[in-house]
């Protein structure tokens, strides 16, 4: 479990007494705890200057706040199995992680995590929003990594009893993280999906810094399924080396030893993809990252990605490998493409 | 060169009097040049804006300097720095009105310049005298506090000049002025900066540019069969990133030289540029080829082909007149030769290897 060590902790005043607050608090190493401001509103403080975001690794900031404005987002065409609505709701801003193709390194000006404590309003803008689009889809972790710190906000019992209510609806929780110690002491419930993004084992250590090795995730994984929840896996982003194809037939059969591939309720498949700000924060960033090794252009839509022709190659070799390894075919998608 | 910058006089007394080869330049008095010690030293003044002039000034008048150090007194925003302290900045942000709440965006990001020394941002003030309330407001951004790195920082950037600072602690978290020179700790604070430099500078930190050519660039600009073009020198800056030269390069380059029919610096080195385009993008590269050799070759005085330049579809565009029944004949049959299902596969990545 991720333990992290924020450099100062800055609270609204109009917050201090809510309950998700005072429990976020109460976790907090004491170390941090002694680091606690009180002030009026985070956007005083938070995306005023720009925080050269790999402050991140030394100096990291948590603010905890209400969450004002929209609550729930549509999401974009793509995000998910076709079909169906996608919304996302807004929980936390920021990661802790460090994976380098992130896009939030060009989203928010600061790296700093922004924990979002007004609970009830955003559950009821879900309910309601769940009411008027029957069997949509609700994604947490747009702008942060679901699971890295639910140790910390508590909030997955949250999810569990809000969804238990909406049984229409299905909940995503994105992650890499293999925080599962709450998870595996929760019901499983069919519409929370606990979805995991995988890739090769020198991308997992190379390129996703700080995040937990393949194998650890893999085994948070097979927990999951065996304590029965649904877990959906996201093989994105898929990334060119010399070696690619051998490189992910072998995550291919390891995730068909590791876990339940038969159980896995959708894969999703994505090659890497930059907009252009993001391309140019990643370029000063990481300016040795082994991506940029690929061949990547400038596409129709402005975006930074493979050619066509190395996309569709890249994504039909994987999607080949895992119907080689039994996954039903109308389980896998191309997100974003 | 390196400069070294400080907001005022008193700071920099130990310096004048300890490179004593320092000269004041005739168009900018405060500006003292040493080029036998490749060292500049500017006293930039206190405040931003002027800082950011002074400085603008020097690097005008001084093309030489590369690499500015920013050295002097700043304020505590911490508990735990003392008066004394000699930190370096991480990151300088500009403080406009804490009252107000009012920053200024734009920051800078400041290179290391001693491994031993522990680093803080700083936040630069537009005001000199701050309550507590507005330098608490403050130490949400930084922990150091002075009246001038910012307009240096930005200076420097505007001309892709690398900026350092290192500062000593003048004034605590307590005091309501900050960077207040006082006459007896002025010649001590100085000293401690000098004692610090002279420690912890490495006459190498500030030699003169070294050419930063990659071993590609430097293979190719130097080759007597070549001839590079602006643009083609741009362009090998961006493929160097990606490719590095190799042995097996070298043979190859040699070998389209010894091949090619041309004698032409211009002709070799363009089949060398393509040589390199492959190797940089081979899958562009690679539909490129089979575009050009398989479709547009098929254009004629009736129709000309185009493709799409990214390849991201497969379409073909053609446009043409036709006149007669005769050029009706030779449209038809030229579009009879499109290999319109080789291409769609070939841009879908089918037959990729
Ligand atoms: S885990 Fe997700 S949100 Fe976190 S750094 Fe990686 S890509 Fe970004």
């Amino acid at each position: 479990m991720e333990m992290i060590l924020f450099k100062k902790v800055f609270i609204e005043k109009n917050i201090v007494n809510v309950e998700t607050t005072k429990n976020i608090v109460s976790r907090l190493p004491k170390k941090s705890r002694e680091n606690i401001v009180y002030i009026d509103s985070y956007q005083d403080i938070f995306g005023k200057v720009k925080k050269p975001y790999l402050q991140k690794r030394d100096n990291l900031n948590l603010f905890i706040a209400e969450k004002k404005g929209v609550l729930v987002k549509e999401a974009p065409e793509a995000y998910g199995l076709s079909g169906e609505k996608h919304f996302y709701f807004i929980n936390s801003y920021n990661c802790i992680y460090e994976c380098e193709y992130c896009y939030l390194q060009g989203f928010f000006n600061s790296p700093d995590i922004v924990v979002f404590t007004n609970w009830d309003e955003i559950k009821k803008e879900i309910k309601s929003v769940a009411k008027k689009y029957p069997g949509s889809w609700f994604h947490a972790g747009e702008f942060s990594d679901s699971l890295a710190l639910s140790h910390l906000t508590g909030e997955l019992g949250h999810y569990f009893k809000l969804f238990k209510e909406l049984p229409e609806a299905k909940l995503e929780l994105r992650t890499k993280s293999i925080n599962i110690r709450e998870a595996l002491e929760i019901d499983p419930l069919n519409n929370v999906i606990f979805s995991f993004s995988v890739s090769t084992e020198d991308a997992c250590k190379n390129i996703d810094l700080k995040t937990p090795p393949l194998k650890h995730r893999l085994k948070a994984i097979k927990e999951l399924q065996d304590r029965g929840h649904q877990v959906g896996l996201h093989l994105d982003p898929i990334i060119w080396s010399p070696n690619w194809s051998e490189e992910h037939t072998h995550l291919v059969e390891k995730l068909s030893r590791e876990i339940s591939l038969d159980k896995v309720s959708y894969i999703s498949l994505g090659v890497v993809r930059f907009t252009e700000t993001v391309y140019h924060q990643f370029k000063k960033n990481y300016p040795a990252s082994s991506i940029h090794q690929g061949e990547l252009t400038k596409s129709f839509d402005q975006k930074i990605r493979y050619p066509r022709a190395l996309r569709n190659k890249m994504l039909s070799f994987v999607r080949e490998s895992l119907i080689f390894r039994e996954v039903k075919k109308e389980l896998i998608y191309d997100c974003m493409e | 060169m390196l400069l070294l910058t400080f907001a005022h006089r008193p700071e920099a007394r130990a310096f004048l009097g300890h490179f004593k080869r320092l000269k004041s330049h005739p168009r900018q008095k405060n500006l003292y040049i040493s080029p036998e010690e490749n060292l500049g030293l500017l006293i930039s003044g206190e405040g931003f804006l002027q800082s950011a002039m002074s400085l603008t000034q020097a690097l005008a008048i001084c093309p030489e300097i590369n690499y500015v150090l920013n050295m002097g007194v700043a304020g505590a925003l911490i508990n735990s720095l003392n008066v004394g302290d000699t930190v370096e900045g991480k990151t300088i942000y500009l403080g406009k009105d804490a009252k107000a709440k009012k920053m200024e965006f734009k920051s800078f990001p400041l290179k290391p310049f001693c491994k031993n020394l522990y680093s803080f941002d700083i936040v630069t003030s537009e005001q000199r005298a701050l309550t507590q309330q507005d330098k608490s407001y403050f130490s949400h951004f930084g922990e150091l506090i002075d009246r001038e790195a910012w307009g240096l920082a930005q200076a420097a950037s505007m001309q892709n000049i690398t900026m350092s600072s290192v500062k000593i602690i003048s004034d605590e978290l307590n005091d309501e002025e900050f960077c207040q020179i006082v006459k007896e700790s002025a010649q001590k604070f100085s000293e401690d900066l000098l004692a610090f430099f002279l420690e912890n500078t490495s006459s190498n930190q500030y030699q003169k540019k070294v050419s930063e050519k990659s071993e590609l660039e430097h293979y190719l600009s130097s080759h007597p069969r070549l001839f590079l073009t602006t643009a083609q020198k741009n362009l090998l800056k961006k493929y160097s990133k990606k490719i590095k030269l190799s042995e097996q390069m070298i043979d190859d380059i040699e070998q389209i030289i010894t091949d090619i029919n041309s004698k032409r610096p211009k002709d070799l080195s363009k089949a060398i540029f393509e040589y390199i385009e492959e190797k940089y993008s081979p899958v562009t590269y690679n539909l490129g080829r089979f575009g050009k050799t398989e479709i547009l070759k098929l254009s004629n005085q009736k129709i000309k082909f185009s493709l799409d330049p990214l390849f991201e579809t497969s379409a073909i565009h053609f446009s043409g007149n036709i006149s007669s029944e005769k050029d009706l004949d030779l449209i038809s049959s030229t579009l009879t030769k499109l290999p319109v299902r080789k291409w769609d596969s070939v841009v879908n990545g089918d037959d990729l290897v």
